[in-house]
């Protein structure tokens, strides 16, 4: 019952606090509204009509991941700065109680970017939001917070030990679009007629199989681009 | 000769003690990777909307990413003086202005330019991108003007560093929407008619659109009115941010901000 508190308490003051946060509020908000809409313009002009609906979704599921990035890659090094690092170490319930339901909190920021997107999609291109199977759209959308809340725990104890942690955040952020097929499907990093360049590492992205259930949920005529 | 010193002297000095991006573990990941992942992402992205080829993208991204120095440099070298407290002292001194600022352009127009070059090496040896030796000459050129119009627009965001306790809300945004209305990864044809507008009023749209037909084989002299067009919009940047630092520099005076954190 403690640690059910003490995680969702933890979780509730990090959510409300990187709310107020300049820098989440871009990368949950703006920076998905950015490449939704540049996806959008470029599916478009590629003649794509069908995947429209995916760009704003794809966008969203990029935002999440960059707020896992960011929020949960620098969670230690914010903690140090703000001086309050030791005596969160010190105080009794185990640190990595306290460690999760702040990376939980910052894959939870994403929920920002994928309403942000859907919202625009529909209000500014009048994308239409048919979801096929709400339940499990939602459903996938809870799996992939809550898988990426936990990869935000490895991430941000594995950036401990490098101090410039946000260099890091800045790094992957394409890369882990790149290999967990956020926007790309497994193919698109194959050359036109060259040789497949990839390896397996997407396929054990948490946000990877994920993203695929939630676009599959959206309609039946995108899955289909997603099944290798 | 004062003016000289400050924009040299004080321009190399502002650089090595403002860019904080400058030890070699933040460098790699910050100036070299991420450029390099920003390439293969949108070059990716481009195979799988098949709009454009890999060169498309290449050059696109391999020019915009100078915006790393030119925009966040630029940003940093200023924004970076209220940080550390310095930024009153600064403005208290008689040092001509345009050589204060200034000063703080030339090494991101050079930083700018390596992380560019390393952007066109990488598409070069990870994507379907070979242009001809002969271009390079004209390609180097053409970037090294599109490099110095976006820290003119740098110079801009960063004079909200004199006015803004965070720079990196302007900052920001700033590059990633260069993505969108510089014709970086979608060409300005399939964008509506105003964003075009502002495209063309922006940086690096013009020196992106001569680098494209100068990979592709076109001569310097076919591409000069984008070139022209580029160094133009390049020296109205660095005019507005001028006069944008002097009134934000008034303003910091009489509200007594310079020194908020």
């Amino acid at each position: 019952m403690h640690v059910a508190r003490l995680i969702a308490i933890t979780w509730w003051f990090q959510l409300k606090q990187s709310t107020k946060a300049g820098i989440f509020v871009f990368t949950a908000i703006i920076e998905p509204l950015i490449f939704a809409t540049l996806a959008y313009y470029l599916f478009k002009a590629g003649k794509q009509p069908g995947t429209l609906l995916y760009a704003a979704l794809s966008a969203g599921l990029m935002g999440i991941w960059s707020a896992t990035l960011f929020g949960a890659g620098g969670a230690i090094n914010y903690q140090r700065w703000q001086g309050v690092l030791e005596p969160l170490i010190a105080a009794p319930p185990p640190y990595l109680l306290v460690l999760f339901p702040q990376t939980l909190a910052a894959s939870t920021i994403g929920v920002y970017s994928l309403t942000s997107t859907l919202l625009w999609g529909r209000a500014v291109f009048g994308i239409p939001l048919h979801f096929v199977h709400p339940v499990a759209f939602l459903l996938a959308v809870a799996v992939t917070i809550v898988a990426l809340g936990v990869l935000g725990l490895v991430l941000g104890s594995s950036f401990i030990l490098y101090r410039e942690a946000n260099a890091l955040s800045n790094m992957l952020e394409f890369p882990v679009w790149i290999v967990t097929g956020a926007i790309c499907p497994a193919g698109c990093t194959t050359s036109p007629g060259g040789s497949r360049r990839r390896g397996g590492i997407g396929r054990s992205a948490p946000g990877r199989s994920a993203a695929i259930r939630g676009r599959e949920s959206v309609g039946h005529s995108l899955s289909r681009r997603f099944t290798s | 000769m004062s003016g000289a010193r400050v924009f040299f002297v004080g321009g190399v000095m502002s650089y090595r003690a403002l860019f904080s991006w400058q030890s070699p573990t933040f460098y790699i990941p910050t100036m070299l990777a991420h450029p390099a992942f920003q390439i293969l992402f949108f070059a990716y992205l481009g195979r799988f909307s098949h709009v454009r080829n890999d060169a498309f993208y290449v050059v696109g991204n391999a020019v915009q990413v100078s915006a790393m120095a030119g925009v966040f440099g630029v940003a940093m070298t200023i924004g970076g003086e209220r940080w550390t407290q310095t930024l009153a002292p600064l403005l208290a001194t008689p040092a001509n202005r345009m050589a204060l600022f200034l000063g703080r352009a030339l090494p991101q127009i050079a930083n700018g330019f390596v992380v560019s070059a390393f952007g066109f090496l990488v598409g070069r040896l990870l994507l379907n991108f070979d242009p001809p030796l002969s271009s390079l000459p004209r390609l180097a050129l053409i970037v090294l003007v599109s490099t110095a119009a976006c820290t003119g627009f740098g110079l801009v965001v960063g004079a909200f560093g004199l006015r803004l306790r965070d720079v990196f809300i302007f900052s920001n945004p700033a590059y990633f929407l260069m993505l969108l209305f510089c014709g970086v990864n979608v060409p300005l044809s399939a964008l509506p008619h105003w964003m075009q507008i502002v495209g063309s009023g922006m940086p690096l749209t013009h020196g992106i659109a001569a680098a494209r037909e100068v990979a592709a084989g076109a001569s310097l002299s076919s591409v000069s009115t984008l070139v022209w067009k580029e160094a133009l919009i390049g020296a109205c940047y660095f005019l507005a941010a001028y006069l944008l630092l002097r009134l934000f520099e008034a303003e910091g005076r009489r509200r007594a901000s310079l020194e908020l954190v």
